[in-house]
């Protein structure tokens, strides 16, 4: 499929891969992202092209599939689900060159399928990622990485037996304004990190439309408890995701709150949350998220002594910006002098308002990706050579078990602390007996 | 409409005037510079800012031209 327009799609990968190249966080953090590029770079016309299958392809499973058709050298020659219209849209998304499979096994079978990208409701995830695995495929699985904590560390053991490639659907590590951001970070720009703010807000029910009415559990999963763990899971592992990346660390401890306060429609899963993790060094990551006022939108903000950078606009603020020309500051302070009210009685201390500084965009181009594309790029990549990008792994993972704890504090109102036999090292360990 | 003609000692004059505009601009410059410690490079990378402060000097100039015709056309109109 995606061989129909190969060059275009090829020159807008290299083209944003070396724009995230310009920075140097992601390289460093994943340093064989750069042996990837290379060889993108370098390879010749006749590169052979990853053969994938799609098992889930729902809305998420068929927008992954839609940016797939980009992907230089990829070709989807299976899809899988077990609801009919689901899977006859994702055929003829295909062309009809897909083959159809209600039964995942049965896909996993196929020998001339090297990787599969798996877009099912969380609950699912663990099974199929891990069958998938040890039936040699190299394995992309949409974020969160699994509904609880055994689940995300079972996969990252066979992940280390079986030694095939488990990317979790972060889509953020791939976008260049957060490579950009982390690159700022990293270089002493706001000094040391001393707190991370984050929200995602939006104001709608989430529901997706049911038909037939008996679907209404498995078509609205993620409101339910069976399959999903709400906006934390669908949501604040993400940020979750930026914020270990940012420290390079997981947290240490968790705790926070959640309820039903607006959405009281028979859904299981909070519509409001709000969570605070301590990591080591006792930085904070306060996150909450609602579904029911989307003023502010999403944002991660990290904070040190000498600025701010806001993640999800790609900015940056300082404390101290660069003073204006003299010649400005005359300007302005002769204007203050001329047209400032001078209050008779005047106030005993100045407010502490926000600082009005607009910010500095990392990057004078208008983004078209948030990353998502970027990343099914680099897991083809990755599945053509065979090669498992270090640390990546480990950041859905890491992702994966603080979410889940944090979902774990919101339902128990207890201070929940990262285990010791979830460390990554622990796992490994477990991998090697 | 009948023709206008500027002179070539106005256009000398308009000239002169322009360019103290743009003098005192850079004196304005400077004394920015003195007050606030800022770099002496902003002699040349401020310049935008002296080009409008020249302009708005000038500007200044008509004004103070055109209060003075205004002022002396009452006074030599010849009274009733």
């Amino acid at each position: 499929m995606s061989r129909d327009l190969p060059e275009s799609g090829r020159r807008e990968f290299l083209k944003t891969f070396s724009l995230m190249a310009g920075g140097t966080a992601l390289l460093s953090t994943f340093p064989s992202m750069a042996k990837l590029y290379a060889s993108s770079v370098n390879k010749s016309p006749s590169q052979p092209v990853v053969r994938l299958g799609v098992i889930g392809t729902g809305s998420r499973g068929q927008y992954l599939m839609q940016m797939l058709q980009n992907v230089p050298d990829t070709e989807i020659v299976a899809v899988c689900d077990d609801f009919k219209p689901h899977l006859d849209q994702a055929v003829a998304l295909t062309g009809g060159k897909a083959s159809p499979y209600s039964d995942y096994r049965r896909l996993l079978e196929r020998k001339d399928v090297e990787g599969v990208i798996i877009a099912v409701p969380l609950h699912l995830h663990a099974a199929i990622a891990i069958d998938a695995m040890k039936a040699g495929k190299h394995v992309f699985s949409e974020k969160s990485m699994a509904k609880t904590t055994d689940e995300c560390a079972s996969m990252l053991k066979v992940h280390y037996q079986t030694g095939k490639i488990l990317q979790i659907g972060h889509q953020r590590v791939f976008d260049i304004r957060f490579v950009r951001g982390v690159q700022w970070i990293r270089d002493g720009h706001i000094g040391p990190v001393t707190q991370i703010r984050a929200w995602w807000h939006r104001n709608n029910d989430w529901r997706r439309e049911v038909i037939p009415p008996s679907t209404e559990r498995r078509t609205n999963w993620r409101l339910y408890r069976e399959y999903s763990c709400g906006l934390m899971t669908e949501l604040a592992s993400h940020h979750l995701q930026v914020a270990n990346w940012v420290l390079d660390a997981h947290p240490v401890s968790v705790t926070g709150t959640g309820s039903i306060n607006y959405w009281k429609d028979g859904r299981e899963v909070f519509d409001n949350v709000a969570v605070i993790y301590t990591y080591p060094g006792g930085v904070q990551f306060i996150y909450d998220s609602v579904i029911s006022n989307k003023k502010y939108g999403l944002e991660v903000q990290v904070m040190g002594p000498l600025g701010t950078v806001e993640m999800e606009a790609g900015k940056y603020f300082l404390e101290n910006p660069p003073p204006a020309p003299g010649i400005v500051q005359l300007i302005n302070s002769i204007e203050k002098d001329l047209f400032e009210v001078v209050p008779v009685g005047g106030p005993s201390w100045v407010p502490e308002n926000p600082s009005e500084d607009k910010g500095t965009y990392f990057i004078n181009k208008i983004l078209y990706s948030d990353g998502s594309d970027m990343q099914l790029v680099a897991f083809a990549e990755a599945v053509r050579q065979n090669k498992i990008v270090p640390g990546l792994a480990e950041q859905g993972y890491l992702a994966g078990v603080a979410t889940l704890l944090g979902d774990e504090a919101t339902l128990t109102g207890k201070t929940i602390y990262w285990p010791s036999e979830l460390e990554v090292e622990a796992i490994k360990k477990t991998a090697e007996i | 409409m009948k023709d206008t003609v500027i002179t070539a000692r106005q256009k000398i004059n308009e000239l002169r005037i322009v360019l103290i505009c743009y003098a005192l601009a850079n004196l304005f410059n400077v004394w920015g510079i003195l007050r606030f410690h800022t770099p002496w490079k902003e002699l040349f990378t401020a310049q935008l800012w002296v080009l409008a402060v020249t302009g708005f000097l000038y500007a200044l100039v008509w004004i103070a031209r055109i209060i003075w015709w205004i002022v002396r056309y009452i006074l030599k109109r010849p009274r009733s």
